[in-house]
Formats: C-alpha cells, structure tokens, sequence
C-alpha cells in the first residue's frame, strides 16, 4: 500500500512537473534565468525572447517574500555548480556583491553601448538597463505642499514617528544608504541614521509596506521607489512622489542588471538573452508596464507616457553607483553590527 | 479441510506466533470442532493470542492453519462466518449503544427492518441496556461495555462466536444470566463458541471442550467433563477447579494400600473426598475452614505424622480440631 | 537588539500564549463534548479547528493593515501577534484534548497515593508525577504542543512585523542571515533555540507513549471517558454560563481567523479569477497548485513513514527530529550547503533537495502525529468491524465499510493533510531548494503579494486553498472505495497495532 502510494507521488510529480507550469521543454537549450523582478512583468519580456529566438527558458522567480533569502544568496551557494545562466537583478549594488564574491563573468554586450557608463559595472561583469528612482511619498490629505522645502522641513523635524523608511539591511534602502556613504563618508551616514532612529523614525521591512504606510494616512512621508509608489498611485489612494535628491541634487537611480554566471551550462543562449535585455524595445516594454520603468538607453521617446518622461528627466540627474559599489559591504557590515547586537 | 471433516472448525499443525521476548504461541497443534470450547490457563499463558489468530486479526509466523469452510464463508442461516468479542470490547467510540446492534444486523444502521429494530430492543433488554441504548462506549461503564459487546457478537449471528473473556467486567451476580442468553442463542442457532476464561466454573458449565494453555504450549486437550474428572497432571486439573493432588509415593498414606495399585499420581475433585467421623480413622483434624460448597481441613496422618491439606465435601455436621477422621474415596 | 533577547521574548510569548490558551482550549473541548446533538459537537469542533487550517500567508495578508494601524503602539502590536497565535493554538489544543484519552482509574490512582501521604518531599513528588500523567496528562500535552507550534512560527511574524516589533527569534535569524552572518554563527544561535524546544519536545514524547500504554488496557474512547465528568463539574448556572462562553470564542475564533480573511477579499475572488483566465494563465496556476500539493503530499508520507521506523530507536531518532526542529530556514541552508558537495550534487536540481529537505522539517511534527494515531489505534475496534465485511447483507457491509474508513483510514488521510498543509505553505525550503523547472504556488503568492497584485493574489490563494481541500475529499472518497484488506502480520486494516 505505502510502496504503490510513494510511486504513484512520483509519477504525479513526474507528470505535473513535465506540464504542470504550462511551459514546453521544446527540444532547444533551455536557458536558467534567476530573476528577481516582478514576475508579471517579466514573463511577457521573457515570453517575447522565447518566440524571438526559439530558446526555451527556465526562470526562477524571487519570492521577494520577508523570509526568503533571494536569488544572490542562492547563487552564491551554487557558485560551485551554477545551474542558472543569467541573473537578472532589480538592483545593481546587489549584482555587484556577486562580482566581488566571483560568482559572475564578464560580457561585453553589443547592446551595453546604449546605456550610460554609471549604470554598468567598468569591466562589464553586469550592466544596467530599466532603472527606478528613489523617491518621497507623501500623502496629500496629511500634507499641503509637495515640494523639496517642505520635504526638508519634515526630515529636520525634532519628532519622526510619522515618517518612514524601509530597514536598510535589504533592498533598494541599502542601495540608498552605499550611495549616501559614498557621498559623504561612513561617519556621517551612521550619525544620519542613528539621528533618524533617535528621532523616532518608523523603521519597516521594506518598501511595500512604507507605501502601504503613507497610502493609508499612518504616516506622512515614506522613502520608497518609483515602482512602489504607483502601486499606490495607481489604486487612487492619496499620494504623490518627489525624488530623493542627495546634497548636490542628484538623484538615486537604480536600474535592473544583466549578468552572466561564471561557468554557466548555456553561455551563448546567455549572452543572447542578455543582448536581449539590453535592447531599446525591452527598455520600452518595461517603461509601459505598470511599474513604470525608466529607459537609460535612447528609446523612441514618442511611446513614452508623460509619467515616464518625467522620471527619465530626473533620472539624468543620477548619482554614479560605482563609488557606492565600492563602500557597499562596509555599509552592510556595520549594519549587521547595528541590527543583531553582534 | 471441509465441511466432511465431521464438524471440525480449525485445525492448527505447528503454529507459532512470536513475541517481544519469547513465542507469544510456540508449536501449537490441535483441531477445534463444533460446540462449545474454553480456552484456560494463567495470564500470559497465550489464550488471547490463540483467540486472535482464530479471528484473524493476527497471522501466524510459522506452521499452518486450516479452517473449515464453515469459518471461512458464511453457511446456513448465519449471517456471518465468525464474529469476536475481544478483551477490550472493540466498541466503535463514534456509534451509540443501539448502534452498534443495528450495525450488525440486516439494513446495517439507520436501514433496520422493523424486525431487525424489534431484534435490537430485544437484545439491549436481555443484556439490561435498554436504558443505555444512547449512549457512547465512553458514556458507558466496563460492565456495560462487556455486556453490549457480547449482545453485538450475538446479534451478529456468525456461525462461530470468538470472545477473550467475555462478561470479564460483569458484576458476578448477574453473569449466569447472561451466560444463559448465550447458551440459548447457540442452541436456537446451531452456532459454535470459543472463549478464553479465567473462571474454572465457567469453563466447567459452560464448555463441552477445552483447551489447556501454558507459555503459549497446549498442556492439555479434550472434553472438559474428561479433562476434569482426569486431568493429565495436577497443573491442568487446577484450572478446573480445586482438586487435591496425590503424589503416586503418598498415595499409600493418604488414601490406603487399596488405592496405590498404579504407581502413578492421583487426582481427586473435593466431591470424591469425604472425611467421616470415625474414633479409630487414621487421620487427625488440625484445622477445618469452611467454605460453602467445599471445606478445607488440614490433616495428620496419626502413624506417620505427615501433614496436608485436603479440599472436600463438607460433611453434614462442622467438624472440630482434634477430631479422629477416616478419608473415604466416593466414585 | 541582540539573538538573546529574540530568543527570550519568544520564549515568554510562546509559553504566555501555550497557558492563556489552556483554559480556552478546556473550555471549548467540555463544550464539544458536553454537547449530545452530533451536528453541534462536530461544527463546534470544526470551528476550534479551523485556524489550524487557515494559510499563514492569508491570515498575515489580513492583518497586514492592522499590523500597520498599529505601529504607533508597541503593546498593540504584540497583542495582535500574540492574538493571532492564540487561535492557532487553541486550535490544536483543542485537537490534542481531543484525541488524547484520559487514562482509565486516574482518579482512583490519584486518591490511592493521597492515602498514602506522609508529608515527605517524596511523596509530593510522586504526587505530581501521578497529576501529570494522569488526569494532567492531555492538558500537558497540550500545552507543550501549543508551546512548541507557537515558538516555530514565522511565516506569520514575517507579515506581520511591520518594524522591528514583534520581536521573533525566527526573523532574527532570518534577517542576521540576510544581512550576511555566516551559516557556522547561525547554527550556533539556532543551537538555543533548538535545545528549548527539545525540552518542550521531549515531555511530550514521553507523556505521548505512556498515553499509548495507558489506552491499550481499555478502550480508546478518545477522551470521552471523562466528558462526563468534566461536564458535570460545572452545573447549574455555571454550566450555561461557560457554555455561552464557548459560544462566544468560537464565535470570535471562526470571525477573526475564517471569516474576515474571507470577508476582506471575497471582493477580489471573482476578479481575481477572471483576471488569471484573461492572462491565459488560469490552468497553468491550477497545474502549480497540483504540483504543490503532490510533492507536499510526498514528504508528508515520507514523513510519516520514517518516523514509523525511527520509533524506538533512541538517538538515530533524536538526531532526526532535532534537524527537523532547527527551522525550515536553517535546514534549508543546511541542506543547501549539502547538497553542494561534490558526490551529492549531481541530484541537485532534481525534486530530492527540496522533498528531502520537506521531509526532515515534518519529522517532528509527523512523529507526534503518528504517536497520537497510535494512541487512537484500537486494532480490536477495527477489527469487531473488519469481520462484518463478510457479511452478505449489503447494509452491514456498507456498514463495517464506513466505519473501517472513520475509525481508520481517515485518521491517516488527515494526518497526511496537516502535514501537507504544513509543507504545502512553507515558502523557505521551496525558495531554496526547488529545482529549476518546478515553481511552487506558495513563492509565487509571495511575489504577488510584493507586488501589490491583489486580485490575482487572492484568486491564486483560493485556487490554493480549495483545490488542495478538493484533493483531499477525493482522496477520502477514493480511501472508501478501496478493498479493505490486511496488510501485513501485525497490521489490521491498515492500522498499526501495538
């Protein structure tokens, strides 16, 4: 009985397995793709290079649950016997981290031309593409004016508790917080922050929930991302977003990010995939999804929405992330030190 | 084995049945035929395990096991081959007392024909449940759930009874009734029994054959009323009731030259003892415990001074300490 | 905030939540069965229940908002967590009261050793131990599981914790990991965690075994031996009150934990469904719910049928379920990092990573569900209704059918259930160590739920819900159709005998 139950399970398994995700093996190469954007937006690009090309794709999605570990972690588990070919990141300090530990090689792409030299890694171990920014969300039943000044005066206010921020252990915030260390130096970004605690500021995990925050008239103003933001703005809750500008107004912008694994099974059907990414009408399908996406390369600017547009004005003003590249781990050990008392 | 086999239910060659230290059965043969069959020995002895091994929910580790077909499919007007009432009752906590009777009979429950709820009163009045017939077997007492267990095995109506010391629980004054309602139901039905008992009176009244078990070995096998009045050894004799217990040296002491022609042991039921009051007997009274249906009396054989027990008929008048006593074998 | 303090406040909570949940659990199991009307006591069971069966990702996606309204107050914050833990664990305390017999004579034991009392510490001694594994015994048992369920949650914590409240060891760790701890220094925090729970876990496995024996001398009447009683110790006005009461929590149990996760997006379900059909993607979702449920049922056997082995076999066995009590998060990376060594990683990216990996997480929890089916395994009540399958009356042999199929196999099925229900929602070992190919529908909930996508969310986590449900029923009915037959020489009717 117990033997005929265990191998009608596998048999299950092997069936639902074989059809169960709707997707045909085909009889091609089947290129691994780690992803850690947001799945509905990503299957139709995805979905795009498989009719494009003939390759068929595994892809593994990020949980991007609170509990899930991440695909950069996973990776740098498998590096020993990587199974997946490319990794496509939704931020580039983390991409880095990999470069650094060896997971990933290099590729120059000759589609890594059309993006700006800030956005990709010098010696093309990744390069961006579809980036979002860092940007204020302030509820306008709570708050009367939407501009700098006023952000300003709310920031230097003796009494935070009605301001969010994501913890900066993970994510974009961490990203956030290399980028004003290399701005400034280690010292400053500790004092700002422990200044931002003592204050009473409202420590969340994660970005979602800092919008979800605001949305709601708990708190008045949230640091978040673009994409954040118009899952807010689009269910019409009372918000509207400013960018983060840095003491010499740039601003912070963090695109998606292209890699090739060191030692993958597929490098060539990689490579095409990420030609692919890199490509001006990837750019274009991900700024007309609802995450509004920026395109860094040159696009046809004539399909983009208004919204897009002025985005992609504030992103001109982005800060290079290449020196905060740099000071990325220190950022990250002292917070570890910070958070878990070690 | 068939029907042919001239009523023989099961037939046993060499079967053991292990256990965590030792055979729970070890190299037991023996056939079981129709009628009544006791199951006796001490705790531990392997009648449970006998029991289980007939009703199937054990199977046997070595040797072979034939059943008639009698036990194998249903026959004649029975509705069942076998059905069992084992030691802890087997009740099923979700049915009501009432329940469980219209399970087992024709409709199953809730589909009863008049006859079968007419039957199922009928019984829980016999076993004196009728007042309990809502209730769950965790609402009910040991003696209640004793008692709707057997009234279950018998409403069955299987051509075999199997029960592990039924009426265990039974307070002692209202067993015999409901030992009767068993004896009539297999006399209307035609229906075998085996059953496992502690009790020698049982065993005695209520089996035509038994089955003597010790350390899961068959100690002896026969008709009860033969094993009784001539058991195999002292050991046998004893789960049948008291007996006193001759060895073939004393024989010549206790009961005289005349019954020492055999040198063999000898056995002999309190009823075929009588002591009589005789100034000259070769006995002396030391002591004397009445005890209702049979007295124990201690004895001194006045030439040799050996001493014994000796369990007997009590005679018509006590008799004392100190009192000169001849000992009479009765037939 | 250091790992001892995690671990602390963890402790407090569980063991606060475990004994606030004790009383309620009592109250509800005497009100379960003080009732007579057989409908009253199994929807009265079933709403106790139902928490246990309620996803952790939808009940955190309820309370999320709450969770967020909350945020200015500490205290608030901690009580909705705690709060939410509580119908989980009344849940199963209910269930354990509820299987466990009480032990026959407990109470003549009891009084037969208070005769003897000669003042010494001995002797009081004694008298606790006799309390603990009698008449105690269930609600022990109770107690140390609620514990024990309560200090393993974190899929909930997760969702819930908003910033850096309520404190739980299990985020502690994840976030350290996150963060970049390396696994050596996590296994040395996990160490604590798991002896506390091995201090929890190993009086219940006792009390559990001598729960076995205890049953084996009469019958296992699962607890109703002493309803009566406990059901007369309150009369009167007492009686009704309590039973209003009851009444009362199992009203608040089923609105807090069924009814306002369903009330909240049952707007969405519709939407949500239509949605996925528009993308095209509707069969594709149910074929990922059915693939869950198989290799969750899979590991849920696996579980279950090594633990049947492990019994009795002392220290291989503790070494089992102490990996399992490690958390699915430190067993995922445990195995990860295993399965990367060289002779083992040609099955890396294969379903055996991750269904291994299942299977050590359910050990535990499979182990004190086996020894609670043994504890109700009444082989001779099975087989009082295994002989009437001869039977040539329809009725009777329907009967004997029905009953073989309650009293047996549908103990099993719902053993199997909880422990793929478990499997089935835990997002940690699938992120890590699912193959490539097989995307499991609990990461995908999570990304849905990231990203805001609230209509497919919920339609996908209905899908996730009811199908498995479905499955279950079939597998019930299909357990009913199937002959009944011995299996082996010490099993009866597909029930292991003692």
């Amino acid at each position: 009985m117990l033997a005929a139950t265990l191998c009608g399970l596998v048999i299950a398994a092997l069936l639902i397995s074989k059809f169960g995700n709707g997707r045909s093996d085909g009889d091609g190469p089947s290129l691994v793709v780690y992803c850690s954007c947001d799945a509905a937006i990503a299957e139709p690009v995805i979905e795009k290079f498989r009719q494009r090309t003939g390759i068929s794709v595994e892809v593994r999605f990020d949980e991007e649950a609170n509990k899930s570990l991440g695909l950069a972690n996973l990776l740098l588990a498998e590096k020993g016997a990587p199974r997946c070919d490319v990794y496509w990141n939704n931020q580039a300090l983390g991409t880095d981290r990999l470069r650094r530990e060896g997971v990933l090689e290099a590729y120059e792409s000759p589609n890594a031309g059309r993006i700006p030299a800030g956005f990709r890694d010098a010696d093309f171990y990744w390069t961006g593409f579809s980036a979002r920014l860092r940007v204020y969300l302030l509820n306008t039943d709570e708050v009367g004016k939407f501009d700098p000044a006023t952000v300003d005066v709310m920031l230097t206010a003796t009494q935070l508790d009605r301001v969010t921020i994501a913890q900066p252990v993970f994510g974009t915030t961490l990203s956030h917080y290399a980028v004003l260390a290399a701005q400034t130096s280690l010292e400053e970004l500790q004092q700002w922050h422990r200044s931002l605690q003592q204050r009473g500021v409202r420590q969340v995990r994660g970005n979602s929930i800092t919008r979800d925050l605001v949305a709601e008239g708990i708190c008045d103003l949230g640091f978040t991302d673009t994409d954040d933001a118009y899952g807010a703005i689009d269910k019409g809750r009372p918000v509207r977003m400013l960018p983060v500008r840095l003491a010499d107004g740039k601003t912070i912008c963090l695109p998606n990010t292209a890699a090739l694994i060191a030692g993958c099974p597929h490098p060539d059907e990689a490579r095409q995939f990420i030609d692919f990414l890199l490509s001006e009408n990837v750019e274009l399908m991900l700024a007309t999804a609802s995450a509004r996406q920026i395109p860094l390369g040159p696009v046809d600017e004539s399909q983009l929405s208004d919204e897009v547009r002025q985005l992609r004005e504030w992103s001109r003003d982005a800060v290079s992330l290449r020196p905060a590249a740099n000071v990325h781990q220190q950022v990250l050990d002292w917070l570890l030190s910070e958070y878990t008392a070690q | 084995m068939n029907n042919s086999d001239s009523g023989l239910l099961w037939r046993l060659q060499d079967v053991s049945l292990a256990g965590q230290t030792s055979p729970r059965l070890d190299r037991v043969s023996l056939t079981l035929s129709a009628g009544v069959t006791a199951i006796i020995g001490y705790s531990g002895a392997g009648k449970t395990s006998l029991l289980n091994l007939l009703a199937t929910l054990e199977i046997p580790d070595g040797g072979s096991m034939e059943a008639s077909t009698t036990v194998k499919a249903r026959t004649g007007a029975f509705r069942l081959p076998t059905y069992w009432v084992p030691q802890s009752g087997g009740l099923w906590s979700h049915f009501r007392a009432e329940q469980h009777l219209e399970a087992v009979q024709a409709g199953g429950i809730g589909q009863n024909s008049s006859q079968s709820r007419e039957s199922t009163d009928n019984w829980l009045a016999r076993f004196d449940l009728s007042e309990r017939r809502q209730a769950y077997p965790g609402q009910l007492s040991r003696g209640e759930q004793s008692r709707l267990s057997v009234a279950r095995a018998l409403a069955a109506n299987p051509a075999v009874l199997l029960m592990d010391e039924p009426l265990a629980h039974v307070d002692p004054v209202r067993t015999p009734q409901y030992w009767r309602v068993i004896r009539e139901h297999l006399a209307t039905t035609g229906a075998s029994l085996v059953f496992s008992t502690h009790e020698p009176a049982v065993a005695i009244q209520e089996s035509d054959h038994v089955i003597c078990l010790k350390n899961g070995s068959v100690t002896a096998t026969g008709l009860t009323r033969e094993i009784y009045h001539h058991p195999p050894s002292c050991e046998v004799a004893r789960f049948l009731g008291p007996i006193n217990w001759f060895a073939a040296a004393d024989v010549a002491v206790w009961l005289g030259t005349e019954s020492a022609t055999a040198a063999e042991d000898v056995g002999l039921r309190p009823e075929n003892i009588h002591l009589t009051d005789n100034k000259d007997g070769a006995f002396e009274i030391l002591s004397f415990r009445f005890g209702g249906s049979y007295a124990e009396t201690q004895l001194k054989h006045r030439a040799s001074s050996q001493v014994r027990s000796i369990i007997h008929r009590p005679a018509g008048s006590a008799h004392y300490e100190g009192q000169t006593v001849g000992l009479e074998v009765i037939s | 905030m250091s790992h001892a303090t995690a671990l602390g406040c963890s402790v407090l909570r569980c063991l606060a939540v475990a004994t606030v949940a004790l009383p309620l659990s009592a109250m509800l199991w005497r009100y379960c069965f003080s009732s007579q009307a057989g409908w009253r006591r199994r929807l009265a069971t079933a709403a106790a229940v139902a928490p246990l069966f309620v996803p952790d990702l939808l009940i955190g996606f309820t309370y999320r908002l709450t969770s967020a309204r909350l945020l200015h107050s500490d205290v608030g914050t901690e009580l909705l967590y705690a709060g939410l833990l509580l119908l989980r664990v009344t849940g199963l305390q209910v269930v354990a009261r509820l299987l466990l017999p009480v032990p026959a004579g407990s109470l003549e034991a009891m009084h037969s050793w208070r005769l003897l009392n000669d003042g010494t510490r001995a002797w009081a001694w004694q008298w606790v131990r006799l309390n603990i594994l009698g008449r105690y015994r269930a609600a022990v048992v109770a107690w140390l599981a609620g514990s024990l369920l309560c200090f393993q949650e974190f899929e909930t914590a997760a969702l819930v914790q908003i910033n850096q409240l309520p404190v739980v060891w299990t985020v502690w760790l994840f976030d350290a990991f996150a963060a970049g701890e390396p696994l050596s220094l996590s296994l040395q925090h996990v160490a604590w965690a798991m002896g506390f729970q091995l201090l929890l876990l190993s009086p219940a496995l006792v009390l559990l075994r001598a729960a076995g024996s205890g049953a084996a001398g009469g019958l296992a009447v699962t607890g109703a031996v002493d309803a009566g009683a406990v059901g007369g110790r309150a009369a009167g006005s007492g009686r009704s009150i309590e039973r209003s009461l009851s009444v009362l929590v199992l009203l608040a149990v089923v609105t807090a934990a069924v009814l306002i996760p369903v009330w909240t997006s049952s707007g969405q379900i519709v939407s949500g469904l239509a949605l996925l059909w528009q993308q095209g993607t509707l069969l594709s979702r149910i074929g990922q719910v059915l693939q869950s449920v198989v290799t969750s049922v899979l590991a849920a056997v696996l579980a279950l049928w090594i633990c049947r082995d492990l019994v009795g076999r002392g220290v291989l066995s503790l070494l089992f379920l102490s990996l399992g009590l490690c958390g699915s998060l430190v067993l995922s990376l445990v195995m990860l990092a295993f399965f990367q060594l060289p002779i083992i990683r040609v099955v890396y990216d294969t379903y055996i990573p991750m269904v291994a990996t299942q299977t050590l997480w359910l050990l535990p929890r499979a182990w004190l569900l086996l020894m609670l089916l043994r504890v109700l395994a009444d082989s001779e009540s099975l087989h009082s209704a295994g002989l009437l399958l001869a039977s040539a009356d329809a009725g009777v042999s329907r009967t004997a059918r029905v009953t073989l199929w309650r009293l047996g196999r549908i103990r099993w099925l719902l053993a199997v259930s909880l422990l793929t229900h478990w499997s089935f929602w835990d997002v940690s070992i699938v992120s890590l160590l699912r193959p490539v190919q097989f995307e499991p529908v609990v990461t995908r909930l999570y990304n849905e739920m990231h990203y805001g996508r609230t209509d497919t969310l919920i339609a996908m986590t209905v899908l996730s819900v009811v199908m498995p449900f479905c499955l279950a029923l079939l597998a019930g009915l299909l357990m009913y159709a199937l002959p009944f037959r011995r299996l082996g020489r010490s099993d009866t009717w597909g029930e292991t005998r003692e």
